[in-house]
């Protein structure tokens, strides 16, 4: 690839189970100190499933970005606003920036649903809850994100589940090599909803523990909720500007596994397209794949159908861990949640761990990391977000140096 | 814009209108009812049972007029699939809230869950054709459908792509019906159809083969595709203006537009202010009162214009600059906006 059009990541901000910002996060990752705990901000009777909630409540967000009382807000866009701020700041886009060619793409699938649930019947009732129509569908959210910021050239939102923030970062590649945009700020928020908590529940998908990545007694997922955006422009537009570069967006692949809506097909044909595809995107052979952020949820059905993929795609399975039992699965944030960790791994040479692994699953070949420290510089990292529907899709991330 | 043209090469809808033909264009079904319910036609002609019972209407109607645009189009397979949507399989979702707020988060159906993720539409119709490839869903109010056709153009620069299968889809519920009303986009139920201020809601599924060649199923051609967030008035001018002069055509090129004015007075203003002062007032045409107004309703422009270009005429009651239709060095434009907040612009040529 011409080094001239590289896509390179000019800021990034994240606010998940394990803090705000980046810097909260590598020290949680670092010192392997998990985010998931019992359940403490939703208001569901399931209170036996632990969970990677963000350590705030919504009053705390919106005192936090000054957002007035009469300001009606949902909890995604409070997340999402949070770690745009971050990653705006890191890029150096302030306020004043002509905002003409700044394009936002933002993942979500929960909309407004954490408040239109609670507030569902007086909906009907009375006129006073009326704002929260226009925030219940997932570009309602997206748009009340943007308009804390004097907004955007477009606003888009894709909805492709779990892997939602990881297709917003491949449409803004696309449209930077296409010269559509000067700047594409792209990634996904998803707070946690007793909709989609009891539409996992009833799905018995979910673990009464903390969950166990690629482990042989995995048993299911953590639901967690978090947001994360990138900063992406191509190399002669941050030289331009004089931004710097904290990492590249070397190549990504979107595929479809077409089995099921919410089960993973046995071979993995969704997954291994993925992978494969991103790789050769990105003009690689995968024996140039240092480290794998894998998707990982710690379901039976995920945890087999990946590592199936996988042995399939290396012939040497390389290191790979889920950080999912760090800050819970993010749902539509976490393409960009593990993206942002990603970029922080290649920066720091250190390969964040899978937690709560203990023994091998029969089927694989390979463990989990559990040894942080590479054998040698990480250069590149496969990041898997493989969402229902079989929408799978995988980015890697390269090192600047 | 992307550098690659893309061209029209098969479309079917399932609308208000008779469905997967084109009656709509000399024999339209005029209504004077605030919630107008889609015609579907009748599914087991199209899907088995054992397949159909596990789909709501929505998903049927996808799976529907995917197939129908595909054979059009002469395409088995396509290489990616995207669907824009503005609030997915709506029904499902309250069905399944309805479920919690009854039951109390116990014994709750998971069918209605899976099938309420708005991506559940682009993943239908995959399984139904064993497509593996790209698969994407935007939902993001009333320009739903124009970022999926936009993404469309994105993608079909890429070498592997070359026939994307894009759609629309939205249906309404008395329920969802009601909050929207509430929200100002048309009037309550109790008020009644206004026939000064005549915006209904109605239901859409359209599906467009958009293919990077032109072929001889070819329809018309996408010259251009902008998407835009809160644009000042010469911010949006501009932007036509430069759609214009990068397919090499100039404001006078432009024999017909299409607008999204539904009758509902705060909608119309918006496109009284933004782009009409470009164009002559006698060229600016509706499709919202013959398809209902609707999160995807722009698909239903899209796929009317497109058979204007094929039949190289306009129906009775719109109105071109010149008596045939999508003759060469002319274009139209498809304006639309939702709350005077997310816009678009598409520009279209015959072939």
């Amino acid at each position: 690839m011409n080094s001239g059009n590289e896509i390179l990541v000019t800021g990034s901000g994240i606010i998940t189970a394990l803090g705000i910002g980046k810097d909260a996060t590598w020290d949680a990752l670092v010192n392997k100190r998990s985010g998931i705990a019992p359940v403490k901000y939703l208001q569901s009777s399931h209170g036996e499933f632990p969970v990677g909630e963000v350590k705030l409540s919504n009053e705390e967000m919106r005192a936090l970005l000054h957002i007035r009382p009469s300001t009606t807000t949902v909890r995604s866009s409070l997340l999402g606003i949070i770690a745009l701020e971050e990653a705006l700041e890191e890029a150096g886009i302030k306020p004043s920036y002509a905002k003409e060619r700044v394009a936002l793409i933002s993942g979500i699938t929960v909309g407004g649903m954490d408040q239109t649930e609670l507030v569902y019947q007086k909906l009907f009732e009375t006129e006073t809850y009326n704002d929260y129509i226009d925030l219940n569908d997932c570009g309602g959210c997206t748009e009340q994100i943007a308009d804390y910021f004097n907004g955007f050239s477009s606003v888009s939102t894709i909805v492709t589940a779990c892997s939602s923030a990881a297709n917003a970062l491949i449409m803004a590649s696309n449209m930077l090599k296409t010269g559509e945009a000067d700047i594409v700020v792209a990634g996904g928020c998803e707070c946690l909803s007793i909709y989609h908590f009891n539409g996992f529940h009833t799905l018995m998908i979910l673990d009464n523990e903390l969950c166990k990545p690629f482990d042989q007694h995995r048993k299911g997922i953590n639901l967690g909720e978090g947001a994360a955006y990138l900063v992406l422009e191509t190399t002669e537009h941050a030289v331009k500007r004089g931004a710097t570069s904290r990492g590249k967006l070397a190549g990504a692949c979107n595929a479809c596994d077409a089995f099921h809506l919410t089960a993973s097909s046995p071979n993995g044909i969704g997954p291994y397209l993925a992978m494969k595809g991103a790789i050769e995107n990105a003009g690689l052979k995968p024996s140039a794949i240092d480290y794998i952020n894998a998707h990982g949820t710690g379901t039976p059905n995920n945890d087999l159908t990946e590592g199936i993929a996988c042995m399939r795609l290396f012939d040497k399975v390389p290191p790979i861990a889920s950080i999912k039992a760090f800050t819970g699965h993010t749902t539509s944030a976490a393409g960009a949640v593990e993206g942002v960790i990603s970029l922080l791994a290649l920066e720091n040479n250190y390969m964040p761990v899978n937690l709560n692994f203990s023994q091998q699953m029969e089927e694989l070949n390979f463990s989990p990391v559990s040894n942080p420290l590479p054998k040698k510089p990480l250069k590149y990292i496969l990041s898997n977000s493989f969402g229902f529907g079989g929408n799978d899709s995988s980015i890697i991330f390269a090192s600047n140096k | 814009m992307s550098n690659r043209l893309a061209f029209i090469q098969g479309a079917a809808h399932i609308s208000i209108q008779n469905p997967l033909s084109d009656e709509w264009f000399d024999a339209p079904l005029r209504y004077h009812q605030l919630l107008v319910p889609t015609i579907d036609p009748k599914f087991s002609d199209y899907l088995p049972p054992l397949v159909s019972r596990r789909m709501c209407n929505l998903i049927r109607r996808a799976v529907i007029t995917s197939r129908v645009a595909l054979n059009e189009a002469h395409i088995e397979v396509p290489d990616a699939i995207i669907s824009g949507t503005g609030l997915g399989c709506i029904g499902n979702t309250e069905k399944f809230l309805n479920a919690i707020n009854e039951n109390g988060e116990e014994m709750l159906p998971p069918s209605y869950f899976m099938q309420s993720t708005h991506n559940v539409l682009s993943s239908s119709i995959a399984i139904d054709l064993k497509c593996h490839c790209y698969n994407n869903t935007f939902v993001h109010r009333g320009t739903s459908f124009e970022q999926a056709l936009y993404d469309t153009t994105l993608i079909l620069n890429q070498e592997s792509i070359h026939n994307v299968l894009v759609g629309g889809f939205d249906e309404m519920t008395s329920k969802y019906f009601e909050l929207m009303a509430k929200a100002g986009y048309w009037k309550r139920v109790e008020e009644g159809f206004d026939e000064e201020q005549p915006c209904f809601a109605g239901e859409v599924a359209a599906s467009f083969v958009v293919s990077d060649k032109k072929t001889p199923q070819t329809t018309c051609c996408i010259e251009g595709i902008k998407l835009l967030y809160k644009p000042s008035v010469a911010t949006f001018n501009k932007t036509i203006n430069q759609l214009l002069a990068k397919s090499e055509h100039t404001p006078a090129d432009v024999e017909l537009l299409l607008t999204g004015i539904n009758g509902n007075v705060k909608n119309d203003t918006v496109y009284r202010q933004l782009g009409l002062s470009l164009f002559d007032a006698n060229i600016c045409n509706t499709y919202k009162d013959l398809f209902g107004e609707s999160f995807t309703a722009p698909a239903m422009g899209l796929y009317a214009l497109s058979r204007c270009y094929a039949k190289k005429t306009v129906p009775p009651y719109w109105h071109s600059k010149n008596s045939s239709f999508g003759e060469k060095g002319k274009v139209s434009l498809i304006l639309n906006h939702w709350n005077g907040k997310s816009c678009s612009i598409i520009l279209l040529s015959g072939c």
